[in-house]
């Protein structure tokens, strides 16, 4: 019951959360920008809008905007948010994540088009890439845990000490992965629409009005979830005590900030380059194993 | 079941008797799997007596386990087979059904058999009758250089085998297995040591482990499709097991490299197999890729059993066999689904290459819609099979990596991400498969006739698509029945420590995710319909391609999806590419321009070239021997005849 409200919780305030991501950087470019609520208004919009589908599309591309929000709701469900007894496992986001992202890319190629095409062979190598990237950022909790369930998780990140070498080398690498995993720049560009950079755009491209909404949605809801992961895992305190919520809430909006604030430093990688930057995440998070099982915390 | 041979042998003109009795067959072996498993103990019966020698076949968990994996691609590709068989012709077709069953029941036989001959025997048989079934089509070139290159490296592995049950006899073990498993782990680790290499390129020649890889991709294309799933399901199974016998029945705890050395060449395998896979274009062929890739996850989870044992942690050791194990049973579902139903789209279209696919989901909605349910399994998405093994084999692996020694450690890790990274791979190279070849639009295969597949062809891949997400859903069943033969094959009894058990199958934790993703399932179909109503005004119009018309080569292929990955793993793929301009008389202007990319086998190419070099010119030097002149020949007898005289003289 407690991880229905807090998937419930989460979908309400994952446009929230873009919308604060995006007035930061609005604020940081010069610009007023749009309110923080602007998000609802934009998924209201094609709730009411009729959708279209290209010709030749199958039920692939009808299922997948289901399939995608699902995916993410579980693994949404998964987090120990607000108390650990609830929690899941690790890995189960891990394989949700993976679901979500197939379905898209398949609803891509469903489409017919070379701009789907392409966003779809994108996404799909980025992904392939990601996954032991994101594996890997679990690994210097999970290790010292000797287990996968999310509470054991928890408290390995609670018996560290709170400036440790180790809590940072995997922040850091946590951090790189929430950038490429929410397709943020330097990987990839969420206001674009020029074929030459976007990636998750040119995915979606086919899609409308409802399904359009549901997409969007999800891919907000992967991002607050992804936000929600690192803050659990890295900043572990408060969780429990009698402002719980106002410390989860101050580290999600301190994280979201940040997520803007990185956007706006840095300039589009060439695609080809993102694995290597991958890499580097890859390093910090088995050098933060490697410190540990030397015994530094 | 032998009678069911013989009746095949003696009429091979009434088809409906053989398809019968091919599916009582199937039947048969599935019951003896699953009453086996049910059975009280492991009880080895006498069968046949030669002489003092006794041929000895039995039963016991571990093999009843893999007869019942036989027996249900048996029933599946069975029923497929009663239609799939009837586009090849008369001759073919009598080989088929000749053949089929003699292969499956050589399959059943090495699994039963219970000493050395018998099981050198039946292997024998299980290798020559797939044999026969790859050269179904010998008129073609390919198809017979597949056949010999697949007779040399499985004469390779029975030869190493032999060698492996020779070194036994001659430690005084006799053929019994018995003996072994009480004899053999008292032996010297060294020759332990031995016994096992022997057995990695004996079994896993026919396994098709990395790098005795290279006749599997060219070996499993060319046969009949419901033989391929035969042969990827199962058969590569059946040296699984003689894997799992030998590592973990017969050989006792050792030293802990072996369990690295299973971990690294898992490692390898995989991702070799899944980094090929990706860049091929021919369905069958990309499947046979992805069974290296999945036997090098099985051997990635014996491994970490190994290591579990090594270590003494009884827990893990059996955690992680029930993974590989699990994951035999899965791979066995998945891949002969996918090879029943690219042997669909073959029959319907003449073809199995993605770039002139394209468009069958409108026509073939059902075959469609089980390729795409098996990729999700065999990729390893929820909440399918195949996604429940490899949860079991990641979580025993990075069980391993706590408070362990560095080289064990860093073992476990490699081991992780590698599935990680495989898992990630193999989902671009499925979204590729399924998106390229079912969905978009349609290329040019077989323009205009193409139809659904019959009922008997859907039957079995749908069957073994439900059966994938069932065992998805309530993956507890298999994790316990793995942990329990894990447990009856340790021959040292590990004291059980009721430590708290941190590893547990998929939806098991506490407030059962299961449920959540039902209920997500459910609010989405709930939201689906919803949705539908309210916008009663859906439209179909032509996809945005610029302001102009989408051309079928706008639409990605194949090649071009997998491009960017050539491009990151290009030191291990070596890619090669021209770029000819045909009739340049105006350097901009070309009247044709040819392309051409490849990659380049490394292993094939540095390894294996070489020893054919080798083979052919030590051959050539051999030849001259072989004169023709009579006088010659008359010379090598007297020779022959002086060189016995003075040896046996002295």
């Amino acid at each position: 019951m407690g991880s229905v409200l807090q998937v419930t919780l989460l979908l309400a305030l994952a446009p929230l959360a873009q919308g604060v991501t995006q007035s930061v950087k609005a604020r940081l470019q010069g610009r007023r920008g749009p309110l923080p609520w602007q998000p609802y208004a934009v998924a209201l919009k094609l709730l009411r809008r009729q959708a279209v589908w290209p010709q030749g599309s199958t039920a692939v591309m009808r299922a997948a905007p289901f399939v995608h929000l699902a995916a993410i709701a579980v693994a949404a469900a998964s987090l120990p948010l607000f108390s650990a007894a609830g929690a899941s496992e690790i890995l189960l986001p891990l394989f949700a994540l993976a679901l979500a992202r197939f379905a898209l890319g398949l609803a891509a190629l469903d489409t017919g088009t070379p701009f789907a095409g392409l966003g779809s062979s994108r996404e799909m190598t980025i992904g392939a890439v990601v996954e032991p990237v994101l594996l890997a950022s679990l690994l210097p909790w999970a290790v010292v845990a000797g287990s996968t369930a999310w509470p054991a998780l928890v408290q390995a990140s609670l018996g560290m000490g709170v400036f440790s070498v180790v809590r940072l080398a995997a922040f850091a690498a946590a951090f790189l992965v929430l950038v490429a995993e929410t397709g943020r720049l330097p990987v990839d560009n969420p206001d674009t629409h020029l074929e030459l950079t976007m990636i998750h755009e040119a995915m979606v491209l086919e899609y409308s009005g409802p399904p359009l909404a549901l997409i969007l949605w999800g891919t907000w809801l992967k991002q607050i979830f992804l936000v929600a992961l690192v803050a659990v895992l890295v900043f572990p305190w408060g969780l429990a005590g009698p402002y719980g919520l106002l410390w989860t809430a101050g580290k999600w909006l301190l994280l979201l900030a940040a997520l803007g604030v990185s956007e706006s430093l840095t300039a589009k990688m060439r695609y080809l380059r993102v694995p290597a930057y991958l890499a580097t995440s890859l390093a910090l998070s088995l050098s933060a194993l490697a410190l540990q099982a030397a015994g530094v915390h | 079941m032998v009678a069911s041979l013989l009746a095949l042998w003696d009429r091979p003109g009434t088809r409906a008797a053989n398809h019968y009795l091919e599916i009582f067959q199937s039947l048969l072996t599935l019951a003896l799997g699953v009453l086996g498993l049910l059975g009280p103990a492991a009880n080895v019966a006498i069968a046949t007596i030669w002489g003092s020698w006794t041929l000895q076949v039995g039963i016991d968990p571990l093999s009843s386990f893999f007869l019942a994996v036989l027996g249900i691609v048996q029933l599946a590709t069975a029923v497929y087979g009663t239609r799939y068989t009837l586009h090849y012709t008369r001759g073919q077709q009598v080989l088929i059904r000749t053949l089929v069953p003699q292969f499956t029941m050589s399959m059943a036989l090495v699994l039963v058999a219970r000493d050395a001959i018998t099981f050198l025997i039946a292997w024998e048989l299980m290798s020559l009758t797939s044999f026969g079934l790859v050269v179904v089509e010998h008129h073609r070139g390919e198809v017979r250089k597949a056949g010999f290159l697949y007779l040399v490296a499985t004469h390779t592995g029975a030869l190493a085998l032999m060698g492996l049950f020779a070194a036994l006899a001659a430690h005084g073990l006799g053929t019994g297995f018995q003996s072994y498993a009480h004899g053999v782990p008292l032996l010297g680790t060294g020759l332990r040591s031995l016994l096992l290499l022997a057995g990695l390129v004996g079994f896993g020649s026919k396994a098709a482990i990395v790098p005795f890889h290279v006749w599997l991709p060219r070996a499993h294309p060319v046969a009949p499709s419901h033989v391929s799933a035969l042969m990827s399901g199962v058969m590569i199974k059946v040296a699984i097991y003689g894997l799992v016998r030998l590592v973990f029945g017969w050989l006792g705890v050792g030293p802990l490299w072996w369990a690295m050395l299973l971990i690294a060449v898992g490692v390898t395998s995989s991702l070799v197999g899944v980094l090929y896979a990706l860049m091929e274009h021919g369905l069958k062929k990309l499947l046979a890729y992805h069974s290296i890739e999945n036997v090098g996850i099985i051997v990635l989870g014996l491994g970490a059993a190994a290591l579990g044992r090594s270590l003494g942690d009884p827990i893990l050791y059996e955690f992680a066999l029930a993974a590989a194990l699990f994951h035999v049973l899965n791979h066995a579902i998945f891949k002969s689904g996918l090879f029943l139903t690219v042997g669909s789209v073959r029959a319907a279209t003449g073809t199995d290459d993605l770039e002139r696919l394209g468009g069958l989901a409108r026509i073939m909605p059902w075959t469609t819609g089980a390729f795409v349910v098996l990729s999700m399994a065999i990729v390893g998405l929820p909440p399918f099979n195949g996604f429940a093994s490899e949860w079991m084999t990641l979580q025993s692996l990075l069980r391993l990596a706590h408070g362990a020694a560095p080289a064990v450690m860093a073992a476990a890790v490699v081991g992780a991400l590698g599935l990680a990274l495989t898992g990630g791979l193999a989902g671009a190279c499925f979204v590729k498969a399924a998106g390229v070849g079912f969905l978009g639009p349609r290329r040019t295969a077989g323009a205009g006739a193409v139809r659904e597949a019959a009922w008997p062809m859907l039957a079995g891949p749908l069957a073994l698509s439900a059966l994938s997400l069932g065992l998805g859903l309530v993956p507890g069943v298999l994790g316990s029945l793995g942990m329990r033969i894990a447990a009856g094959l340790a021959q040292v009894r590990l004291g059980r420590t009721p430590s708290a058990l941190a590893l547990s199958v998929p939806w098991t934790r506490p407030d059962r995710p299961l449920y959540l993703l039902l209920g997500a399932a459910a609010g989405a179909l709930v939201l689906m319909f919803a949705l539908r109503r309210g916008t009663r005004t859906q439209a179909v119009r032509p996809p945005w391609a610029c302001g102009g018309e989408v051309a079928v080569a706008n639409a990605y292929t194949a090649t071009s999806f997998s491009k960017s990955i050539r491009q990151i793993f290009a030191t291990f793929y070596r890619p090669q590419r021209s770029l000819v301009r045909v009739g340049t008389t105006l350097p901009y202007l070309p009247a044709d321009v040819r392309y051409e990319s490849a990659v380049r086998h490394v292993i094939d190419q540095h390894l294996y070239l070489p020893v054919q070099r080798g083979a052919l010119r030590s051959a050539r030097f051999l030849r001259r021997l072989q004169s023709g002149s009579l006088r010659q020949y008359i010379g090598y007898l007297l020779f022959t005849l002086l060189l016995a005289l003075v040896t046996v003289g002295r």
